[in-house]
Formats: structure tokens, sequence, C-alpha cells
């Protein structure tokens, strides 16, 4: 069932948090730093970045509705000031730079720039046929 | 609980079957259908096709979440009915209370037990007997394929037998071509695999619209559920009565000895009502029918109804599972595919392990496939090395390349494994809670190095670049959701609490039909051999009613 291929590890989480449109929890020097540090992680290329996803807004919503995630991420935002600290967090395999690589990853890769316009997933949709692996 | 509380129905059923799963569908169907009238207590209520999120996106369910919408809660929380479990060995139980229970959203995966599972333990001196052999049950999973509708094969091999009644099956993944391939070149078989989903119109139900959504709940019930498929035209027969919310604590009992009625709660009164009853059939999933058969004890069953034997509880088997991906290399960069399809696997690996060198194991393992090719919620990202730019164009290129090796194994049954109620806390309704003791012994983690093996040559064969994974690691213990053995068939009543006809050997008008009743866990899943043996049984029963011997 799919409920399986939800409890496997590899699989990541798909957020379960809302948009917060006048979320009070980071301050606006916090909300741009994450918006940078989510951009760092997965930028804008041809294709949307984290920040275009709204990634950062994701992230601050979700700091709103649970208190141990806000304290891990404002901690995480004084550990990595700038582009040379999150360098050097990734060299070290510093616990700050995995908590910014995977929670922009769970929440980019739902989005849909992540998903549908940057992978070009197409899917869970009304097929009259499954034709398989085709050229 | 004090007796003004408590509503007696002055009723006596013909039958009263609890839960409404696989099994308790199954009885109610085909004991309705030969025109006896069944009561069937069901722990929720029905879940609503039509509010299924069958076809909402990952962004959107976010946005609905954010409005406060909800969809189905099909899974049962663990504050409203707890178990306690060993912290060093944890179990994970998952239940679905309500209409259809589980096959609301399950795998789908429905393979035929052979005689290599049935014989499995005469053969090798581990543990009782199966009093059935395939020879037994064939003909039953003849007529559940032909009801329910399974795609797949017609390749019959020892360990997996084939059928003539498979639907077609459908096409197959570019991954899954790959490691069909790859497994072949090393001498190791995957077939298609057997799945209780519709490639086409079966029995009035419409076709698979392939949205791959199956764990969300199947909008239009193109995939078997208790629900729609057994228990709806059960209603039909107009011998079918369902009590919702009704969460059973105890099989009650005469001077005789013979069971005469069920005890159970109101799940949203919390009020107490008995219900009578000429004969009892439980299918209320394995563990929650132990923790009620344990808890019906009366004068005559000290410690708990039909368990002279002392073995109901004893024996829990489920099955050893981890997951193993890799990237196919001629598959990176290459166009997206929709690989929805049936959602899960469309390919399945069959023990092979019997053939060849003798192992310093006993049983078997098999392998299931899913999440092979581009779906959502790639978490493999997190194990790329790097970030920025590069990694994003990394994370693109794999998307359609991913493949999954998911192994299962048998774990042999032991006494020690097991549910007891005896001193643990009572539930909201004042009735003990369920303990669960389960631990693997060598002889799994001797199999389980095999099915490392196993997993990591086929990728090897396929050349392809395999994601790191640390090797004897394994999902957590229950996370299969098949659980067997704690009340299980045999002919010898002092070892079993069940015939070969799923009757209690000490209680005649008692009969236990889910997957509590396997003798073995063996690797496969288990819910088309439920099916069969719900319905084999429960025609027993309907025969000894008619012969006026129950």
């Amino acid at each position: 069932m799919k409920r399986r291929e939800a409890l496997i590890a590899i699989s990541a989480v798909v957020p379960a948090v809302s948009i917060a449109a006048e979320s009070k929890t980071f301050t606006d020097r916090e909300r741009a730093q994450t918006a940078r540090l989510v951009d760092l992680i997965i930028p804008h290329t041809e294709t949307p970045g984290a920040s275009d996803a709204k990634v950062h807004i994701l992230i601050e919503d979700r700091a709103s509705k649970d208190t141990k995630f806000a304290e891990n991420w404002k901690s995480l935002l004084k550990k990595l000031p700038d582009t040379e600290a999150v360098e050097k967090a990734y060299q070290a395999k510093a616990t700050e730079f995995t908590l910014l690589k995977d929670t922009t990853i769970d929440f980019y890769y739902s989005t849909r720039e992540g998903l549908a316009t940057e992978l070009g997933w197409h899917g869970n949709t009304y097929l009259p046929e499954f034709r398989g692996c085709e050229e | 609980m004090q007796a003004p509380n408590i509503r007696k129905s002055a009723e006596v059923h013909e039958v009263i079957v609890v839960g409404s799963g696989a099994s308790g569908g199954m009885a109610a169907w085909n004991l309705t259908k030969q025109g006896i009238n069944v009561l069937m207590l069901d722990a929720g209520t029905k879940f609503r096709r039509s509010q299924f999120w069958s076809h909402v996106k990952p962004w959107e369910t976010r946005e609905r979440l954010a409005k406060g919408q909800r969809p189905p809660q099909f899974y049962l929380d663990i504050k409203e009915q707890p178990y306690l479990t060993d912290p060093q060995n944890p179990f994970e139980l998952i239940r679905v209370w309500g209409r259809g229970g589980k096959t609301n959203v399950w795998g789908r995966v429905s393979l035929r037990y052979s005689d290599l599972d049935f014989e499995g333990p005469a053969r090798d001196g581990w543990e009782i007997p199966w009093p059935i052999r395939y020879k037994d049950l064939a003909p039953y999973y003849d007529k559940v394929e032909q009801e329910i509708g399974v795609c797949g094969g017609d390749d019959d091999q020892d360990s997996l037998p084939g059928s003539k009644y498979h639907l077609p099956a459908p096409a197959l993944r570019c991954g899954e071509k790959i490691m069909q391939s790859a497994a072949a070149s090393i001498g190791i078989k995957i077939v298609n695999g057997r799945r209780a989903v519709l490639t086409e119109a079966h029995n009035g139900r419409p076709k698979c619209h392939f949205c791959g959504a199956c764990g969300k709940g199947c909008d239009i019930s193109a995939f078997f559920n208790s629900s729609d498929y057994l228990i709806e035209p059960a209603f039909k027969t107009g011998r079918l009565n369902v009590i919702d919310n009704a969460v059973v604590a105890r099989i009650l009992v005469d001077d005789k000895g013979l069971a005469n009625g069920v005890q159970y709660f109101d799940r949203q009164t919390k009020e107490e009502h008995r219900v009578h009853g000429k004969r009892v059939i439980m299918a209320a999933s394995c563990i929650d029918s132990t923790r009620i058969l344990l808890n019906s004890k009366s004068s005559q069953y000290p410690n708990g109804i039909g368990n002279s034997s002392d073995t109901i509880g004893r024996y829990l088997c489920e099955q050893v599972r981890f997951h193993m991906h890799a990237f196919a290399p001629e598959l990176m960069g290459t166009k997206v595919h929709n690989d929805d399809g049936i959602g899960g696997e469309h390919i399945y690996l069959p023990r092979y392990n019997h053939r060849g060198k003798k192992r310093d194991y006993l049983r078997g393992f098999g392998a299931q496939f899913w999440n092979t090719g581009a779906h959502p919620g790639p978490g493999w990202a997190k194990t790329l090395p790097g970030y920025g730019a590069d990694f994003k164009k990394s994370v693109k290129k794999r998307f359609p390349a991913l493949m999954s090796i998911h192994p299962y194994g048998e774990v042999l049954p032991q006494a020690y494994n097991r549910v007891t109620v005896d001193g643990t806390p009572n539930d909201q309704y004042g009735v003990p809670i369920a303990r669960i003791s389960y631990r693997i012994s060598d002889n799994e983690r001797k199999m389980i190095q095999e099915m490392y093996d196993m997993a990591e040559s086929i990728f090897h064969a396929a050349k392809a670049e395999i994601i790191p994974f640390k090797r004897g690691w394994i999902d957590t213990l229950g996370s299969a959701i098949h659980e067997h053995g704690t009340c299980r068939m045999g002919e010898d009543s002092k070892r079993s609490p069940l015939n070969q006809y799923n009757q209690m050997h000490d209680v005649k008008n008692v009969f236990v039909v889910d997957g509590s009743s396997f003798t073995t866990a063996s690797e496969k899943n288990p819910t088309l051999t439920i099916l069969a043996l719900a319905w084999r049984a429960t025609d027993y029963m309907a025969g000894e009613i008619k012969r006026g011997n129950l």
C-alpha cells in the first residue's frame, strides 16, 4: 500500500503545514536569511529555486506550529550567517547543515515548482491505459 | 461497569461477526449468501469514497490542510487505543477501525501460498504443521480471485502458484524491466506481480485509471476493499446488520462453555452493550482478536476463551523487511514517465532459496519493488552529496532512474513472541490493553544476510548506483502489517486453539478467521489467503449449521 511508501526512510515527508501569509514567528531579518539559505541549497536556475517556491515561508509556518523546530531553526540561523559558514558546516557534516538541506528538500520537492516544474512529475491523474516503459 | 448501564439486545443473532476487514467481510458475505443472518460489529464507520483525497496533489494537500480540511482518518490513533511494547524491541501496530478495515488502504499484493509454505513446518520440524495443504485451499483461491479480481501472471512455480483467473498484468516500468533482466542474468526469476487491482472492468466494477494514489483510498473502488466488494453486497441480501462504533471487549459464554454473545462499548457514547448470538466469528485482525480472546475470561476459561492449550497470544510471527535503492544509469537524465501504474510494483520476486545449496537457516524470503520510477517525495535526494546548482541537477537527473527492492522474510513462530493482557493497564472502557513482546532470532538474522546479498547482487548486475545502506538494518518490526499466529490452526488441540476450519477446539461455536489463525507467517502478503481461509471456514460453518451440528 502507499502507506508503506510513506513509511520508508528514503521517502521525503510532505510537511503538513499551511502557508502563513502574516506569520510573526520570524523577524524580517530571519525570514530574509532563511530565504537566502534555502536558495543556497536549491538556487534559481532555468527553473524555480527554493525561495521561488516559497520554501522559506513554509519553514516559517512550520516553526510557528512546532516549538522545537523553531528553536532548532533559529539556532541554525545563528550558526550559518553567510555562505562561508554554510560551506564550513557542509564540510564538517554539521547538524545545522543537515537540517538546512533536509528541510529544504522536504519542502521544495513537495511544491508544484519543485516536483512538477523542476523534476517533471506529472502523475496522480486519470489515464485510460498505462503503457509502462516506452521511449 | 455496573449492570444498570448495560444495554442488552433481546434478539439472539444467528452469527455475530466481530470486525469488517478482509476476513469479517468475507464471513458476512459468504454466510448471508447462504441464507444465514449476520450481525457485524464494526469498531468504526464507513469511509465515504466521495471524501477520499485520491487526486489531491502534494501541494494541494498542504493548502487543504491549511483551510482546516481533513482527509478520511483511516489509521487508528494509538492514543485512543494504546498498546504496550518493549522500547528495546518496539513493535509497530497499525490498525484501521472502520468499514473494510485495512483493505481501504492495503498494498493489494495477492500471492497464493504454495505447499512450500503449507508444508514448511512438517518438513523442517519447526513448530506444529499446518492442518491443510494447497489442494485444500486452491479451490478457494480460484473463487476469491474470480470474485475480487486479481491481476497478474499465469507463470506457475513451486513457491508461487499462478492462476488462470488473473486479470491482465500491467505493463512494466523501465526500472522494473531493468531489475527483471538483471536478476535473470544471475539466475533469479522476477515474475509479474499479483495484485488485487482491476486492470479491466470486472464483475460490474470499473477498471483502474492508473492514478497511483491507492494509499489514499480509491475513489472508484477499482481495487478490492471489503466494504464495497463484500459488505455492500451482503447488505443487499437483507440478512446483514452492522452496528457501527462497536468496540468489542469480550465474548460471553453460557453455563456449558459455549459462546452466547459479545460485550462491546460504543466508541462515541462509551456505553456498554451486550448482544446475543448462537455463534461468534472473530475477525478483528490478529492483535485485536487476540486481545479480545484473552480478555474473555470466565470460570470455564480462566486464561481466555478457548485457550486450554495456552497458545492464544503466543507464536506471534510477522515478517522482517528492509529497503534498498539504486539508480539505473541508463535511465538517468531521460524523459520522466508517469510511473504511477496500479500503485506499487508490477513485479514480484518469489522465494528461491529452497533451491540449490542447503541454507543454515529455515524458511525463506521474497521481494517487492514499490517506489520504482518517478514518484513524489524524493527523500533520497538527502543522500546525494553537495548543494547548489550541481546538486539540483543531480537530483533531476536521477528522478526517473530510481529502483527499489524490498525483501520480506519469514519469522519463525516462537512461544516467547506473544500478546498478553495480564497486568496491563485498562483502556478507556476498562478493558486491559495488549502488551506485545516480539523479537527476531538468529534464524532471521542469518536469512537477512542472504536477503541483503540478493538485493545487492541484482543492483550490481544492473550496474546500478546503489544508495548507501547499513547492512543488517531492518525496518521496525510490525511495519509489514502482516501479523499472524496468535490463534493458530492445528490438528493437536493441546498445541493449537483452532482446527483446520478455523473453529475453536474448545468452543465449537467460535471461529477465528483473521491472520491470527495462520500456523506460520510465510514471506508472503497474507490477505488473499485470509480471504480464502475465511471463505472455507464459513462454508464449513454454514454446512454445520444446516446439518444441525452447530
